[in-house]
């Protein structure tokens, strides 16, 4: 069990799943945030300030690599 | 190797500049808010820019070019999977949440949210570990440029003491994290000067690919990030996953103070918020400057026994006069990048966690700034004085790293249940922090028994985790819990739907700048 055992039988492919599903949960939770919390504190709410959209791409990109990879 | 005239003068270029930067922001420090905080003014992507130079030190440049040689693309788990979604998650909740709630350290929090001894016991392990880490981070980086340049090893340590004391102890966090940011662009310029003409003398990024997939089956797994249990590596995606991704990297940039340290001087929310999104950025950059630079060595070097001598082998062989001087300040400013940011957050957590509330309660405010700078002063002269202990034990660095590695899940299971659930009780919070450490300790008293991988930390860290929660949980079920008016400010859900205790911390916060 420490070894984890149970779940070392899994294939390649379904692991990689795994650790996509983990990069698309705060993209998923980022996305649901409302914009008033998303911009609290911010000087003004201009489109580049969005921190949703600065996820999406960090989340784009590692996903691009972990499917390359 | 040696240096030549332009190389010297590059890197006390180098010295002198970081000097000027970090003397000019003593001006702006008048308060201990100014000395620990930055007096909350500092910008998104300064203190991105301080995370990753924090993050990156000179023996990891070492370390992870030698780890990518040996195991491939792999090691960039640390910085992709082992950082991303932790910064995240640290950038959208956590470190709003800190700012929000007015703390100075993490321990502060946990003596507020549980009681003393917690305070107390997470304020003084952390010292210990961290001012001990210091001594054995000097030393090991001190050795690099003896065996690389043949300098004197106290001669780099003290060098890098001075410069460093210089410009922290006048002017306190603004100076670290202004000093981070030249710091990690003169990293990043280095490293591409290394990147750039490795992948030019191979020819370009599919000759690197055949050229190590050609050398033979043991280099099949060089261009895989996931790697099977049944592999011979430390870094099986099991491990990854769940003892990097779900516990240390989390533990990391949500739970160590010289991480949230920078973010808690933000100017406001967004940029506190931003710069943990901003640095994840950065972080991507990372194994592209440092791991590819590894397997580049694989298809040069391809049969060098020791993974540690590749990075000087590739500045040996790569790079022209002038740009050695570059990556040598680049290494330099990795090492004095780290040693800054602990010797900063170890005089907080010193003056705010023992000082303040045991020596001197209630002295003035200058008092306490007077008393950081001492502080500051004194980690740096013990961190030289303890350093040549690293001679006496061979791989004391590796295991004191070990050790830290294992303290993460525990303090992490601690923090997260105390900050999401009101139900967790102060005894709960003290016996599963010391259970978590005791499981830890038996793990890798035990590893060779217990675990079918040479280098178990992951899997260490994960069950240490777990263990220290379950035990947190049950004993918490069965001791009385705060009453809810004492845990005002201290538990989310009773942070963030308080508008009366929001207006509260904002005046707090507005008073203190």
């Amino acid at each position: 069990m420490l070894n984890f055992d149970w779940i070392s039988s899994i294939d390649a492919g379904s692991a990689k799943l795994i650790v996509l599903i983990t990069f698309l949960l705060p993209l998923i939770f980022a996305l649901t945030l409302k914009k008033n919390y998303i911009f609290a504190g911010a000087e003004n709410n201009k489109p580049w300030r969005n921190l949703k959209i600065w996820v999406t791409i960090l989340t784009g990109i590692m996903l691009i690599i972990y499917s390359s990879f | 190797m040696s240096l030549i005239g332009i190389d010297y003068f590059i890197i006390f270029l180098y010295l002198v500049g970081t000097v000027v930067i970090g003397l000019y922001y003593e001006k702006r420090v008048s308060s201990s808010s100014d000395f620990f905080l930055a007096g909350k003014m500092l910008p998104f992507w300064a203190i991105a820019f301080s995370i990753v130079g924090t993050d990156i030190g000179a023996v990891d440049f070492v370390g992870l070019t030698g780890q990518a040689y040996r195991f491939g693309i792999v090691v960039a788990n640390f910085d992709w999977i082992g950082s991303v979604p932790a910064m995240i998650f640290a950038g959208l909740i956590f470190i709003p949440y800190y700012w929000k709630a007015g703390v100075y350290t993490i321990p502060e929090y946990l003596g507020r949210r549980y009681n003393i001894y917690l305070r107390v016991i997470s304020a003084a392990l952390w010292l210990i570990f961290i001012t001990f880490t210091l001594g054995v981070m000097l030393w090991a980086t001190g050795v690099l440029l003896q065996e690389m340049l043949g300098w004197p090893i106290m001669l780099s340590i003290i060098l890098t003491v001075v410069v460093v004391g210089l410009y922290t102890i006048t002017g306190g966090l603004y100076a670290v994290v202004m000093t981070d940011v030249i710091q990690v662009v003169i990293m990043i310029i280095g490293s591409l000067a290394i990147l750039v003409l490795g992948l030019w003398q191979i020819g370009g990024l599919n000759e690197l690919v055949n050229q190590v997939t050609a050398l033979g089956p043991q280099y099949q797994n060089h261009f895989k990030l996931i790697l099977s249990p049944e592999t011979n590596t430390p870094y099986p995606w099991t491990g990854i996953l769940f003892g990097l991704a779900f516990v240390l990297a989390p533990a990391y940039f949500i739970g160590n103070q010289v991480i949230i340290q920078r973010s808690l001087g933000a100017k406001d929310e967004w940029n506190a918020k931003a710069s943990m999104v901003f640095g994840a950025f950065l972080k991507i950059l990372i194994p592209i400057l440092i791991v590819t630079p590894g397997l580049i060595a694989v298809a040069l070097f391809p049969n060098m026994k020791d993974g540690d001598a590749v990075y000087a082998r590739l500045i040996k062989e790569l790079l022209p006069p002038g740009l050695t001087g570059l990556v040598f300040s680049a290494f330099l400013a990795a090492l004095m990048s780290t040693v800054s940011a602990i010797v900063n957050s170890v005089a907080t957590v010193w003056t705010k966690d023992i000082y303040e509330l045991f020596v001197k309660k209630n002295a003035s405010d200058k008092h306490y700034l007077i008393v950081g700078r001492y502080v500051t002063g004194i980690i740096l002269i013990l961190a030289v004085i303890t350093s040549p202990l690293s001679k006496e034990f061979p791989g004391i660095y590796v295991y004191v790293q070990t050790i830290n590695s294992f303290l993460q899940g525990p303090i992490f299971a601690v923090l997260i249940l105390g900050i999401f659930s009101k139900r967790i009780t102060q005894w709960g919070g003290l016996i599963g922090l010391l259970a978590g450490i005791f499981f830890s300790a038996m793990m890798y008293i035990f590893k060779d028994s217990l675990f079918t991988i040479d280098e178990p930390f992951l899997y260490i860290s994960w069950w240490s985790f777990i263990g220290a929660a379950l035990v947190t949980i049950i004993v918490s079920i069965f001791t009385k819990p705060h009453a809810v008016e004492k845990l005002r400010g201290l538990v989310y859900g009773l942070v963030v739907k308080d508008p009366e205790l929001q207006e509260v911390l904002k005046k707090k916060i507005t008073q203190e700048v």
